[in-house]
C-alpha cells in the first residue's frame, strides 16, 4: 500500500470531516484530531521500522503522473533525512493537540482541521520530488498557518499573520521562478521537459545561471529558516501564535527551510552552492550570535524562545554549509532536538501562560514549589536547548561544531560563543521564572495526564537523541553521503576563503 | 450555401432569434411570469452551447467567421457563462424585482457579440461582435435607472468605449489603406514589410486596451464595476474580457505572428504597468468591487506577461489565463450577489466583515476564489501563473518573470485583507437575503472548475489543437 499518500492525504480528509461534520462539537473535533494525528505517529513509525533503503538511499518511492504535458509528476520519495524529519513532523501532531485541548477555546473543530491541513502540507513538503509537488505543498502549508496565527492568536495576531504571509510568500515565488529556470534549462539541454528531482540533479548549468537560480532557491529557504536580514517575521509570528502554532511553526516550518537547503540547494546547485558556502556559514554564525544577543534582553518568554530559534536556526545552517559528514549530520540531528526541545518549551510556556495569564519574566517567579512537575520538566527542555551533554541539542550542536572546526576554526569559535550566550539567556530565563520569590498568589494545578503525557513523551526523545543518537544517525549516512559526493564532483573553489 | 455552414451557424443563430423571441413575449397579450422567461432564455443559451459541438472543426462561415477550436471552446464557455450570469440576476434580489424581457434579450445579445468576437476572421466581423457586445452591455449597466450611479455608470462606459470604438475603427481603416484587405488570412499573406501595417495594429491595440482595462487606459473601469448590478458586472468582468482577449490572440499570435514580434516591447511595457499599477491601486481599496476592478488590471497584465513572451507556450498561458480569470471573477461576483442586500449591493469591505463566520460556506467560497485570483496552489489561479510566468521565463524575459512575481506578492496584501474581513470577529449589523439556488449553483461549479481546472490543466489544454 502506498503509505507516503496516506500520510498526507490522511490529515487532508480528516480535517475536511471534522471542518464539515463537527459544528460545534468541540469533544468529537478533539478526540478525532487526536486519533488521526495518532494514527499519522503509528504510520510513521511503521514505515521507519520497515525502511529498506535502495541503492540512492530512498526507502519509499511513489510515482504517478499527473499533468504528462508539462512533465509534472505526483513523486514522492522518503530517504533518511525526510524520515526524520516526518517522523518529527508526526510526533509533534498530537502533542500539538493534546497541549491545545483547553487552551483553544472558540471553533475547535475549525481549529483541528486547520492544525491536520498544516501538517499535511508539510508532510508533502518533506515528501514531495517533482518540484512542482514541492511548491504546491509549500505554499499549502501556508494558508492553515496563516488562519492558525491570525485567527486563534494573541492581540496582535493579524499584524503577524500577515508579516509571516508576505515574507513568506515573497520569497517562495521567487523560488518558483528559479524552478521555472531550471525546468527550462533542462529541457533545453535534454529536449525532456520534467519537474523530476533526481533527473534535474544531472543537468549541467551555466555558471552564471547556476548562481541566480541557487538564489532564487536560498531566498525561499533562508525566509523560512530564517537567516539574518529577513528573520524579522518570525518573532512576531511566533508571539502571537496560539501555542499550537508556535509549536508547529519553531518545531516543523522553520525546518523545511533547512530541509530545503539539503534537498534542493546543495544538491542541485553544487558548484553555485559552493561559492556561496562561506557567505551561508557568515550568515549562519551571525544568525547564530544576533539571535543570542536579542534573547538576552528579552522580557516575554515567547518572544525569547523565538529569538533562541534563529539562534538555533543559525547552527544548522553552519552545519550545513559546512558540508561535511560532520556538519550534516549535526545539522540534521539539531534541527529534531530543536523541534522537540522547543516544541516542547513553547508547549510549556502556554501552560505557564494558563496558569499564571502572563509570559512576561518579571511577573513570574517562584514556580518551582507550587508546580514541581512543570517546573523540574522545562529544566530538562531548557538544559537541552542550552546544549547539556546528555541531552538532544548537544550531539547537533558538537557534530556542527566539529564540522565547522574542519572548514573553519574562526567561525567554529564565533559559533561556540553562541552556546555560551544561550547557557546565558535560557538560564537566566529559567531563573527569573521559576526561582526565587513567588510573585502570583492562587491557586496552582501541577500537570494534569493530559500535559504531562505529550511533554513526557517529548522528554523521552530529547534522552533518546542525547544518549543514543546511533539509529537516527545511521538513517543519515546514505543521504548525507549523497550530498557530500554531489559537492565533491564539483570543482573545490573558494571554501578555504575564510580558514 | 452549403448545409455545413447552417450548421455552423447555428449557435450564432440561436441567441439571435432567442434574444427576439424573448421579446416577442414581453409585448405577448397575456402576462409571461419571469420564471417563464428566464427558463427559456436559459433553454435558448445551453441549446446554444449544445450546437457548438455540432461543429466540424475547423471550418469557417464564408470568410467572415472561423470556427476552430479555440472559437468551439470559448463560444461554448460564453453561453454556458451567460447562463450563470442569467442565473445570478435571477437570484440578485435588487434586479430581479425589475427582471424584465429586455434585460434577458440584451443578454442574449451580448452572447452573440462574445461569441462573433472570438471567432471573427475578418475585421469587420469583429468590429460587429465588438459592438454588438459594447451596445448591450450600455444598457445593461444602467439597468434599474434610478439607482445610484447607474445612468452616470452607463454614459462614462458609452463614451470611454466610444472612444475605444474610434481607435479601433481608425486601425481598422489603416488596416485597409495598407494592405486593401480586412480578411485576417489574407492580411498574413499580403507584404508584412508595409510600416503602416503595425500602426494599424497599435491603434487596434489601443481599442482593445480600452475595452479590457490595460493600465493607461484603465480609468473607467472601477467606477463601472461600482456602478453596475453585480450580475452585469460579473458579466464584463468575466466574460467580456475574455472574449476581448481572445480575439486579441486570434488577431495577434494566430494571424500575424510576424507583427507579434514586433509589438513584443509594447506588450512587455503595458504588462508591467498593468500589473504594476493595478496591484498599487487595489492595496488600500476599502471598496470589494473597486478592489476587483484593479485586480482584474493586475491579472491582465499577467497575461500581458505571457503574451509578451512570443512563443506558443505564451499563448496558450495566455488562453489557459483568460478561461481561469473568467471563472475565478464570476466566482467571486457570484459570492457578492448571494451577499446581496435588499436594495442594493454591499458596497464597503466593512458591510462583509464576519460574514464568512455567519455563513461558513460562502465564506469558504470566497476563500478559495480569493486565494486562486491570488494563486496558491492547488487552484487553476496557481497553474495559470506558473504557465504564464513559465512563458515568459522560457522567453528569457527574466526581469518580466520577476517583475510579475514580485507584484503576485504584493496581491497577496490585498487578498488576504478581503478575506480577514470575511472571518473578523466583529459582525456587520447589515442582514443578508438567503441566497436563491440558482446562485448556489453558480458557486458551486465553479468553485469544482476552479480546483478541478488547476489539478488537471489539460483539461482545457488538451481540447485546444492549435498550430
Amino acid at each position: 500500500m502506498d503509505w507516503l499518500s496516506v500520510l498526507i492525504f490522511l490529515p487532508v480528509l480528516g480535517g475536511l470531516w471534522i471542518g464539515v461534520i463537527g459544528r460545534n462539537k468541540t469533544a468529537f473535533a478533539r478526540w478525532a484530531a487526536l486519533a488521526i494525528t495518532s494514527t499519522e505517529l503509528l504510520i510513521a513509525l511503521g514505515l521507519w521500522w520497515n525502511a529498506i533503503p535502495n541503492e540512492q538511499g530512498y526507502f519509499y518511492i511513489v510515482r504517478a503522473p499527473w499533468v504528462p504535458a508539462m512533465g509534472i509528476q505526483f513523486l514522492l520519495g522518503m530517504d533518511g533525512i525526510s524520515l526524520l524529519l516526518v517522523l518529527l513532523t508526526a510526533l509533534l501532531g498530537p502533542v500539538v493537540v493534546l497541549v491545545s485541548w483547553n487552551a483553544i477555546q472558540r471553533n475547535w473543530p475549525a481549529f483541528a482541521a486547520l492544525l491536520l491541513a498544516t501538517q499535511a502540507g508539510i508532510m508533502g513538503v518533506f515528501l514531495a520530488l517533482d518540484l512542482v509537488l514541492f511548491y504546491v505543498f509549500w505554499e499549502l502549508m501556508l494558508v492553515p498557518m496563516y488562519f492558525l496565527v491570525g485567527v486563534w492568536g494573541h492581540e496582535r495576531r493579524l499584524y503577524a499573520a500577515y508579516k509571516f504571509f508576505l515574507f513568506t510568500v515573497t520569497g517562495s515565488l521567487l523560488m518558483l521562478i528559479a524552478i521555472l529556470g531550471l525546468y527550462f534549462t533542462h529541457g533545453e539541454q535534454t529536449g525532456i521537459y520534467t519537474f523530476d528531482y533526481f533527473e534535474l540533479l544531472q543537468v549541467n548549468l551555466p555558471d552564471n545561471s547556476e548562481m541566480w537560480l541557487m538564489l532564487g532557491f536560498f531566498v525561499a529557504f533562508a525566509v523560512k529558516i530564517p537567516l539574518f536580514p529577513i528573520h524579522s517575521w518570525l518573532p512576531d509570528a511566533h508571539t502571537e501564535a496560539p501555542t499550537a502554532g508556535s509549536i508547529f511553526l519553531a518545531g516543523l516550518l522553520l525546518k523545511t527551510g533547512a530541509y530545503g537547503l539539503l534537498r534542493f540547494c546543495l544538491p542541485l546547485f553544487p558548484e553555485a552552492s559552493t561559492d556561496f558556502a562561506p557567505i551561508g556559514m557568515t550568515l549562519g554564525v551571525i544568525g547564530i550570535l544576533y539571535g543570542a544577543l536579542l534573547a538576552l534582553v528579552q522580557e516575554d518568554m515567547k518572544r525569547l524562545i523565538a529569538y533562541s530559534s534563529i539562534s538555533h536556526l543559525g547552527f544548522v545552517v553552519f552545519g550545513i554549509y559546512a558540508w561535511n559528514q560532520e556538519g550534516l549530520n549535526g545539522a540534521v540531528i539539531l534541527m529534531l532536538a530543536h523541534g522537540v526541545s522547543t516544541g516542547a518549551m513553547f508547549a510549556m510556556v502556554g501552560m505557564l501562560e494558563e496558569r499564571c495569564g502572563t509570559r512576561l519574566l518579571a511577573q513570574l517567579g517562584g514556580l518551582l514549589s507550587p508546580i514541581p512537575r512543570l517546573a523540574s520538566l522545562l529544566l530538562l527542555f531548557t538544559l537541552s536547548a542550552m546544549g547539556m551533554p546528555g541531552l538532544a541539542n548537544f550531539i547537533g550542536e558538537f557534530l556542527v561544531l566539529a564540522g565547522v572546526f574542519q572548514v573553519s576554526a574562526g567561525l567554529a569559535v564565533a559559533g561556540a560563543l553562541g552556546i555560551i550566550a544561550g547557557v546565558v539567556y535560557l538560564l537566566w530565563m529559567y531563573q527569573r521564572a521559576v526561582l526565587g520569590e513567588i510573585t502570583i498568589k492562587r491557586a496552582w494545578t501541577d500537570l494534569n495526564r493530559r500535559e504531562a503525557v505529550p511533554l513526557g513523551l517529548l522528554a523521552l526523545v530529547v534522552l533518546w537523541l542525547g544518549l543514543y543518537p546511533a539509529p537516527f544517525l545511521d538513517s543519515l549516512q546514505i543521504p548525507v553521503t549523497a550530498i557530500i559526493e554531489s559537492k565533491s564532483s564539483a570543482p573545490t573553489g573558494s571554501i578555504d576563503a575564510l580558514r | 450555401m452549403p448545409f455545413a455552414e447552417l450548421i455552423n451557424l447555428i449557435p450564432y443563430l440561436l441567441p439571435t432569434t432567442g434574444g427576439l423571441v424573448i421579446l416577442m413575449l414581453g409585448i405577448w397579450p397575456k402576462r409571461v411570469s419571469i420564471r417563464l422567461l428566464s427558463s427559456a432564455t436559459l433553454v435558448f443559451l445551453l441549446l446554444g452551447a449544445a450546437a457548438t459541438l455540432l461543429w466540424q472543426v475547423p471550418g469557417a462561415v464564408g470568410s467572415m467567421l472561423v470556427i476552430d477550436d479555440l472559437s468551439r471552446v470559448f463560444t461554448l464557455f460564453f453561453m454556458l457563462g451567460a447562463a450563470a450570469i442569467v442565473m445570478l440576476s435571477f437570484g440578485h434580489v435588487p434586479i430581479r424585482n425589475e427582471l424584465q424581457e429586455e434585460y434577458l434579450s440584451l443578454i442574449l445579445f451580448a452572447t452573440l457579440g462574445m461569441a462573433l468576437l472570438v471567432s471573427s476572421n475578418n475585421l469587420i466581423s469583429a468590429f460587429l461582435g465588438l459592438e454588438i457586445l459594447a451596445v448591450t452591455l450600455y444598457a445593461l449597466i444602467a439597468w434599474q435607472p434610478t439607482r445610484y450611479g447607474a445612468i452616470e455608470g452607463g454614459i462614462k462606459y458609452a463614451v470611454l468605449a466610444g472612444f475605444a470604438t474610434a481607435f479601433f475603427l481608425y486601425g481598422v481603416a489603416l488596416v485597409y489603406a495598407s494592405s486593401g484587405t480586412l480578411d485576417l488570412t489574407e492580411l498574413n499573406t499580403v507584404a508584412s514589410d508595409e510600416s503602416l501595417l503595425p500602426v494599424a495594429i497599435t491603434l487596434i491595440l489601443v481599442g482593445i486596451g480600452f475595452k479590457v482595462a490595460l493600465v493607461p487606459f484603465h480609468m473607467w473601469a472601477p467606477d463601472i464595476y461600482q456602478a453596475a448590478p453585480s450580475p452585469i458586472t460579473a458579466l464584463f468582468a468575466s466574460f467580456s474580457k475574455a472574449a476581448t482577449i481572445v480575439f486579441l490572440i486570434r488577431l495577434l499570435c494566430l494571424q500575424l505572428p510576424s507583427l507579434w514580434e514586433a509589438l513584443l516591447p509594447l506588450l512587455w511595457g503595458l504588462a508591467l504597468i498593468s500589473m504594476i499599477v493595478g496591484n498599487l491601486l487595489a492595496l488600500n481599496q476599502q471598496n470589494l468591487k473597486r478592489l476587483l476592478a484593479y485586480s482584474s488590471i493586475a491579472h491582465l497584465g499577467y497575461i500581458l506577461v505571457a503574451l509578451a513572451a512570443g512563443t506558443a507556450q505564451g499563448r496558450d498561458a495566455a488562453i489557459y489565463y483568460a478561461v481561469t480569470l473568467a471563472i475565478m471573477n464570476l466566482g467571486a461576483f457570484a459570492v457578492i450577489v448571494a451577499l446581496t442586500r435588499r436594495e442594493q449591493d454591499r458596497e464597503n469591505l466593512a458591510d462583509y466583515r464576519g460574514l464568512g463566520r455567519r455563513y461558513p460556506m460562502l465564506g469558504l467560497a470566497m476563500g478559495i476564489y480569493l486565494l486562486a485570483l491570488a494563486g496558491l496552489p492547488p487552484t487553476a489561479g496557481f497553474m495559470a501563473k506558473l504557465l504564464a510566468f513559465g512563458a515568459a521565463v522560457e522567453a528569457g524575459n527574466m526581469m518580466l518573470a520577476i517583475a510579475a512575481v514580485l507584484n503576485t506578492a504584493l496581491a497577496f496584501f490585498y487578498y488576504l485583507r478581503v478575506m480577514m474581513e470575511f472571518y473578523s470577529e466583529q459582525e456587520t449589523s447589515l442582514n443578508t437575503m438567503p441566497p436563491t439556488q440558482g446562485t448556489l449553483i453558480v458557486i458551486i461549479i465553479s468553485i469544482a472548475l476552479v480546483i478541478g481546472l488547476g489539478i488537471f490543466p489539460q483539461w482545457l489544454l488538451g481540447s485546444l489543437q492549435l498550430p
